[in-house]
């Protein structure tokens, strides 16, 4: 199946709305966690002395491991 | 006025306080939820809604307030509340999972299994009505799933009440909707005049006409901008997972936060969807937890159009490759992307990637490869691939642990289940059905306990442990789970439902129940594809057998050799079988020894080949026993090692009549008695082998002497024999009746009591108890006691005998003897409150066993279990 085929077949049916590149939530236990999420990335930040909001969320897995 | 009283432990609309500031903090307090608002609006809404006596379509959804109305329903009545998420669009296993998931929430545990097409839980939800009901089922975002929501009306009929809700204000189309009460934008409006008691104080009468025209009336929009205008806290909408922020609050965040997030709250099929939509480099590593959920809850289609969907690179990584295949595979669109795979196994070792490859290969280009993906890496999945594809049965045996073991270390449950179950599976091939039974149990355990929700795979593994039981002779508490299973699939998932009609027969032949077993059969038979015919057709032709239906077991044996013509090597084989079987039984009942060579020649063929199940060659070997007497000699070392192990029920379930094969059973179990007697569902009576027809009275004689060895005298006899309220027999009535019964079996003169040898099976059933077995008692227990018999002495023993199996089963706290017998005894409060206490969590049956208990208690004390209402 081609890339366009499964945007097409899934158009209609994305559990969350986007805005611009951020989606919107509405569950308060969500954002809850979201912003535990965010404490954490910001004092981790802090004690590496990292510039806010440039800190990586998350690594990659190599491919073909 | 009443107020509505939330119940405990539940977070109602009074419990979310309307205090968005502080829900979305997570810190408690703050303003409480409106009562105005449901004193006044929600009341008129509750009322017509319970008022109806059909189904309601509400239209318009959340902005005319729908959940509010849900939600406060749910405070008035038992409600289950089932939310269809976008993604169950198309998609009836999902759609299956929204309502077994609001089920398994209103019970507070898993009742309906997940992973399976909603249809199924529509059979489920009819044949468990008398226990869950009342009860309603509301349904919010309907217009995502218009057959479901159209086929979910029907249970209206089945005493249902049913809610749909609408986001849409055009009426959906429905073809149940003329039956159907309908709300719309008219009725669910906020009148002008309800307006001021909506909603909060301190609104001027202007700004409150402002309001109502700017909203028309739409109950969440006017409460919303109402409380914006009055700087209150909004009031978050309710929802059966928890309340939700109005639309227009929702908050903007960054996709690899909210992803992150999502995966940390274990909503792993949201958060890979999310991170595929817009953060596509976060997929690879997500795809380690999130892969595995998504095959749980059975979504493997939507991950397949998820994982295409992917930009290259990312598509192509070596995991979202792995589970692009397997999701292929799970559609059946697979052979679109060997190439693609083979070009990267040829690049790279992949060994998981490779052990998924080989499973799509015939087994002689499939072992090479799972070998090889063992060889570079031993992980639960490649063990278990080997294991499964390895053609040396002991071999296989050792991997398939090893594969268990390895899963327990380093795995996750879902392989251990994967793992024991196919080791399940391989010893019953091999016809070790005690060991069988130990791993398929273990398989299940692993499965229901950790919450594990891929149906289809447990009811593959429900069905294994069910085959092994019966053929080890165990069928204490099989019944409800194998009739339930049957039904609720039929029509949704039709292999799965033809493999249960089958082991079902089995059930039903160990039962005493040959009827049942060739309806089961015949219907399998029939309403199977041309080449999974011969697959049946051995199996009909056994139930045929049973009834003397030689001519018809005979054409259904030919057509099964003709069907399987340029079919499989395995369905030729089976073609044979049934072949066999039937000449088999007819040349021994007619003496006929042209016909043996034959017969003895296919079964033969069958019972040597050792790719077949053992069932098979079993079956084969004792058919071949009957025509071919010293054929001993010709029967492999393991055939003849398993037929000597054979339980005895699982000997006759694989055999025939005893008329044909007595002769059989008693070379491999020597009958130390002459005269063989059952009492218990129906009335058997079998004299040196020879079927002797008792009619009721001659069975209620035969039942007194068989429950007194030393001999009964006329007036005990009588007495046992007369109805209540009457005399009893006559003397030249006693006369005449054993009189009758001498004439058939062999009986004393006064007192009376049989004089040869003799078993019965209330007599079994009475020595297992004595014994502590109670799963073997109940095994015996194919009904009650001379079920029509008002005689006094048979009416006083049927009840013992219950007496004595409840309490053996309360004393021994057996989750399967239990629930057999709360099942049997259908209203016995005590059995089903120890069925509950017995099951284990996770076991669909210990939330079917408290609907029953919730409804006995009911049915005792009416009101106890209904909703608080002030």
């Amino acid at each position: 199946m081609t890339r366009e085929e499964a945007l097409q077949r899934l158009e209609g049916t994305w559990t969350f709305d986007l805005a611009g590149d951020r989606v919107l939530i509405r569950d308060p236990a969500l954002l809850s966690a979201i912003h535990a999420v965010r404490r954490e990335r910001d004092a981790q930040a802090a004690r590496e002395g990292v510039p806010m909001g440039t800190m990586p969320v998350q690594g990659v897995a190599a491919s073909g491991d | 006025m009443a107020r509505l009283r939330p119940r405990r432990g539940r977070r109602s609309l009074q419990d979310l306080g309307g205090a968005a500031r502080d829900v979305r903090t997570g810190a408690s307090g703050g303003p409480r939820l409106p009562r105005y608002a449901s004193d006044v609006w929600l009341k008129r809404q509750l009322d017509r809604i319970t008022g109806a006596d059909r189904p309601v379509v509400l239209l318009g959804g959340e902005e005319y307030g729908a959940p509010f109305v849900i939600d406060a329903l749910r405070e008035r009545e038992r409600l289950a509340w089932v939310a269809l998420p976008e993604r169950a669009r198309d998609d009836p296993v999902a759609q299956g999972n929204a309502l077994a998931s609001a089920l398994d929430r209103h019970e507070g545990e898993s009742l309906l299994p997940h992973a399976l097409p909603y249809r199924a839980h529509l059979r489920m939800l009819r044949q468990y009505r008398h226990d869950l009901q009342p009860l309603w089922i509301a349904v919010t975002g309907a217009g995502v799933a218009p057959g479901f929501a159209d086929e979910l009306l029907g249970l209206g009929e089945h005493g249902y009440r049913v809610l749909l809700s609408f986001e849409s204000v055009a009426a959906p189309e429905l073809e149940r909707l003329a039956n159907c009460l309908v709300l719309g934008p008219a009725d669910l409006r906020v009148t002008r005049q309800e307006a001021p008691l909506v909603l909060p104080g301190g609104l001027d009468g202007a700004e409150l006409d402002a309001l109502h025209r700017a909203t028309k009336g739409r109950f969440t929009e006017l409460l919303t901008a109402a409380q914006r205008v009055a700087q209150l806290p909004r009031t978050p909408i309710p929802s059966p997972v928890g309340p939700a922020l109005p639309r227009r609050e929702a908050e903007a965040v960054d996709v690899p936060m909210a992803v992150l997030a999502l995966q940390r709250e274990g909503r792993l099929v949201e958060a890979l969807e999310l991170a595929v939509r817009a953060a596509p480099d976060m997929v690879e590593d997500l795809l380690r937890a999130a892969g595995p959920a998504y095959r749980d809850e059975g979504a493997l289609p939507r991950l397949y159009l998820l994982l295409s969907s992917l930009p290259d690179p990312y598509r192509e990584h070596e995991r979202a490759l792995e589970w692009r295949f397997l999701a292929a595979f799970a559609t059946d669109t697979w052979r679109t992307m060997a190439e693609e795979v083979d070009a990267h196994l040829d690049a790279f070792s992949a060994p998981e990637l490779r052990a998924r490859r080989a499973g799509t290969l015939p087994p002689e280009q499939g072992f090479p490869l799972a070998e090889a993906a063992a060889r570079s890496r031993r992980t639960p999945l490649t063990l278990w691939q080997y294991g499964r594809m390895h053609p040396d049965p002991e071999r296989a045996v050792d991997l398939l642990k090893e594969s268990v073991h390895a899963a327990e270390q380093v795995g996750t449950p879902y392989e251990v289940a994967r793992a024991a179950g196919a080791l399940a599976a391989r010893l019953i091939h091999l016809g070790q059905f005690q060991r069988a039974r130990s791993w398929a149990e273990y398989a299940l355990q692993v499965f229901d306990q950790n919450g594990l929700r891929d149906g289809a795979r447990r009811l593959t593994l429900f069905n294994d442990l069910a085959v092994a039981r019966v053929l080890s002779g165990d069928l204490a508490g099989l019944r409800r789970g194998l009739e339930d299973t049957q039904a609720s699939i039929e029509g949704s998932l039709p292999d799965l439902a033809a493999m249960y009609r089958s082991t079902l027969a089995w059930f039903e032949q160990a039962s005493g129940r040959p009827e049942a077993a060739l309806e089961l059969m015949r219907a399998t038979f029939e309403g199977s594809p041309r080449q999974h015919r011969t697959r049946y057709a051995y199996q009909l032709v056994r139930c045929l057998n049973e009834f003397g239906r030689h001519e018809e077991a005979r054409r259904t044996a030919d057509a099964a050799v003709e069907l399987s013509g340029d079919a499989s090597a395995y369905a030729g084989r089976l073609g044979l079988l049934a072949r066999g079987m039937a000449c088999a039984v007819t040349a021994h009942l007619t003496g006929d020894v042209t016909g043996h060579g034959g017969a003895a020649e296919d079964l033969i063929a069958v019972v040597l080949d050792r790719s077949l199940a053992a069932e098979e060659r079993l079956t084969a070997a004792l058919h071949y026993l009957v025509v071919e007497e010293d054929g001993w000699h010709r029967l492999p070392a393991d055939v003849a090692e398993a037929l000597g192990a054979l339980d005895a029920v699982a000997l006759r379930v694989l055999s025939g009549p005893a008329s044909v094969f007595q002769r059989v059973w008693d070379t491999l179990a020597p009958a130390r008695a002459e005269l063989r007697l059952e009492f218990l569902g129906r009335v058997s009576c079998r004299l040196d082998g020879k079927e002797i027809g008792l009619g009721p009275r001659l069975a209620e004689t035969a039942l007194a002497l068989a429950l007194h060895p030393d001999g009964m005298t006329r007036e005990e006899l009588n007495a046992f024999l007369a109805r209540d309220g009457t005399a009893g027999l006559s003397p030249g009535g006693m006369r005449a009746t054993l009189t009758r019964l001498r004439a058939l079996l062999p009986v004393s003169d006064a007192p009376y009591r049989f004089t040869v040898a003799y078993t019965a099976d209330i007599l079994e059933a009475r020595r297992h108890l004595l014994e502590k077995r109670v799963r073997d008692a109940i095994t015996l227990l194919k009904g009650p006691l001379l079920p029509d018999s008002e005689a006094l002495g048979v009416e006083e023993q049927r009840w013992i005998l219950e007496e004595e199996l409840r309490q053996a089963a309360l004393d021994t706290a057996d989750p399967d003897a239990l629930f057999d017998l709360a099942d049997r005894l259908r209203d016995d409060l005590e059995l089903w409150d120890a069925a509950v206490t017995a099951l284990p969590p996770g076991d669909p049956r210990r939330a079917l066993a408290r609907a029953r208990l919730r409804r006995v208690r009911e049915e005792i004390a009416p009101g106890r279990n209904r909703p608080a209402q002030a």
